[in-house]
C-alpha cells in the first residue's frame, strides 16, 4: 500500500505521514513510498540530511558481567575472583548472572551500579 | 445545597479475581508469537447487573519484557463477540501491575465476559481481572462501542511514534487511522514499550491530533510520560477515558517530544480506543 511522507524542504525535518496523498504545500516536500516505513526499534528512521529513511542503529548494550571484570572500581573483587579455580569461577559467574537477572544489561550511558 | 454528582455508581462486581491466589485470571497467549489465542479464557460466567463501565487490570505473570494485545469479549463459549479489540499491554520484567483501563461502555446483565490475547512471545501469560460498575440515578450517558486505532498485530504493539533526533522538540506525526469509524465521545490511549527491556531514563510529551497530513490540529496536548532504568518501561501505560468529541471520518495522529535522542529509547507505541 502506497504511503506518503512530508518533510520541511529547508531543514529536512520529517513532519507527517499518511496513507492518502498529501496535498502539496509551499516549503514542504512530499515523498511517495511503496509501503509504510517501519519506524520501530528494529526498523528505519528518518535522516534529515539525506532526506531518506535509513536503518535505525542497533541498540548497544553493556554486559555488567564485563563491567565487573573491567571496571577499576571492582579491582578487589577481581583479585579475589582470580584466586578461584576454573570450576568455582564458573559457579560464581552463574550465580552472579542469576542474581542480576534482567539488570545484567545496561545502556552505555547507564551507571554500572544498580540503582 | 444539593450536589449533582457526575458519576453515580451504585454497584460494583468483581470479575476474574482468583481469591485463592490473590491474583487475576491467568490468560495464555497462542503458542505462536503475535497470533491470537484460538480460545477465550472466561473471566465471569454471568454478570449480576447491567454495567455502565468496566475497569480492566493486567498483571505480570511472565518473567520477561513482552507486549500483548488483548481482546475482551462477551457471549457464550465459541460465540464470543469482541467488545474491546487489541487492548495493548506491555509487561515490564519485574513489575507486577502493568496497566488498568477504564472503559465507560455498557455491558448487559447476565453477560459472560472472556478474554484472549497474543504476545511477542508464544505461550506467554498475563493475569486479568476487572471491576464492573453499575449506574445509579445520575449515571453519565452510556456508550456501547469501542473502536481501536493504531494496534499492530504483527508485533503485538501499537503505532510507533518517533520524537526524532532533536531533544525536547515535537517530532513527526504518526498516523493512527486515516478515518475514525464512527463519532466518538472520548479516547483512551495505551502506550507500548516496544519490548525494550533496557531503557534510558527520559521523559516524553505526547500529542494526539486530528486533521489531514500537514494540517494536523492537536486536540490532546502534552500527555506526560517517562521511563527509568529500574522498571525499563514507559509509564503510564494507559490514559483512561479522555472526554473529547471526535466526528466520524476523522484522521487521528500522534507525535511526541522526548528529553533524549537515543535512536531506540526515544521510541514508544501508541494505540487509541475511541468510545462511542
Amino acid at each position: 500500500m502506497a504511503w506518503y511522507v512530508a518533510y520541511d524542504t529547508a531543514t529536512g525535518r520529517l513532519e507527517s505521514e499518511s496513507d492518502t496523498e498529501i496535498a502539496a504545500r509551499t516549503g514542504k516536500t512530499v515523498l511517495q513510498l511503496a509501503d509504510r516505513p517501519n519506524i520501530n526499534a528494529n526498523g528505519v528512521m528518518w535522516d534529515e540530511s539525506t532526506r531518506t529513511f535509513i536503518a535505525r542503529p542497533l541498540k548497544v548494550l553493556i554486559d555488567r558481567l564485563e563491567d565487573i571484570q573491567t571496571n577499576p572500581n571492582f579491582a578487589d573483587f577481581m583479585t579475589a575472583y582470580n584466586t578461584l579455580s576454573a570450576a568455582n569461577k564458573t559457579r560464581l559467574r552463574n550465580m552472579v548472572i542469576r542474581l542480576l537477572g534482567s539488570r545484567r544489561w545496561r545502556n552505555q550511558n547507564e551507571p554500572v551500579e544498580l540503582d | 445545597m444539593p450536589t449533582f454528582p457526575l458519576l453515580d455508581v451504585q454497584r460494583l462486581e468483581s470479575v476474574g479475581a482468583v481469591t485463592a491466589s490473590s491474583h487475576g485470571t491467568l490468560c495464555t497467549a497462542h503458542a505462536s508469537a503475535n497470533t491470537k489465542a484460538t480460545s477465550y479464557t472466561e473471566l465471569i460466567a454471568s454478570t449480576a447487573f447491567a454495567a455502565q463501565s468496566i475497569l480492566i487490570t493486567f498483571e505480570n505473570a511472565s518473567a520477561s519484557t513482552i507486549d500483548f494485545l488483548f481482546d475482551i469479549a462477551v457471549g457464550a463459549s465459541s460465540s464470543e463477540q469482541i467488545i474491546i479489540a487489541n487492548l495493548q499491554v506491555s509487561i515490564p520484567n519485574g513489575v507486577s501491575v502493568a496497566a488498568s483501563f477504564w472503559f465507560p461502555i455498557h455491558i448487559a446483565s447476565g453477560s459472560r465476559i472472556s478474554a484472549r490475547c497474543q504476545c511477542t512471545t508464544g505461550a506467554a501469560t498475563v493475569r486479568v481481572s476487572a471491576l464492573l460498575f453499575g449506574g445509579g440515578f445520575a449515571s453519565p450517558e452510556r456508550h456501547s462501542i469501542v473502536d481501536t486505532y493504531g494496534a499492530a498485530t504483527a508485533d503485538s504493539g501499537g503505532t510507533s511514534v518517533d520524537p526524532g533526533g532533536s531533544s525536547n522538540t515535537k517530532g513527526s506525526y504518526s498516523q493512527l487511522t486515516a478515518a475514525t469509524t464512527r463519532p466518538h465521545k472520548g479516547l483512551l490511549l495505551a502506550i507500548g514499550n516496544q519490548i525494550n527491556g533496557v531503557r534510558t531514563g527520559c521523559a516524553w510529551l505526547l500529542d494526539i491530533a486530528i486533521g489531514a497530513s500537514l494540517s494536523e490540529q492537536v486536540i490532546i496536548p502534552n500527555l506526560s510520560l517517562n521511563a527509568d532504568t529500574t522498571k525499563d518501561m514507559v509509564f503510564p501505560q494507559a490514559f483512561s477515558f479522555i472526554p473529547i468529541t471526535i466526528p466520524a471520518g476523522t484522521r487521528l495522529a500522534a507525535r511526541a517530544q522526548c528529553s533524549i535522542t537515543d535512536a531506540t529509547d526515544r521510541l514508544l507505541d501508541v494505540v487509541a480506543y475511541g468510545v462511542g
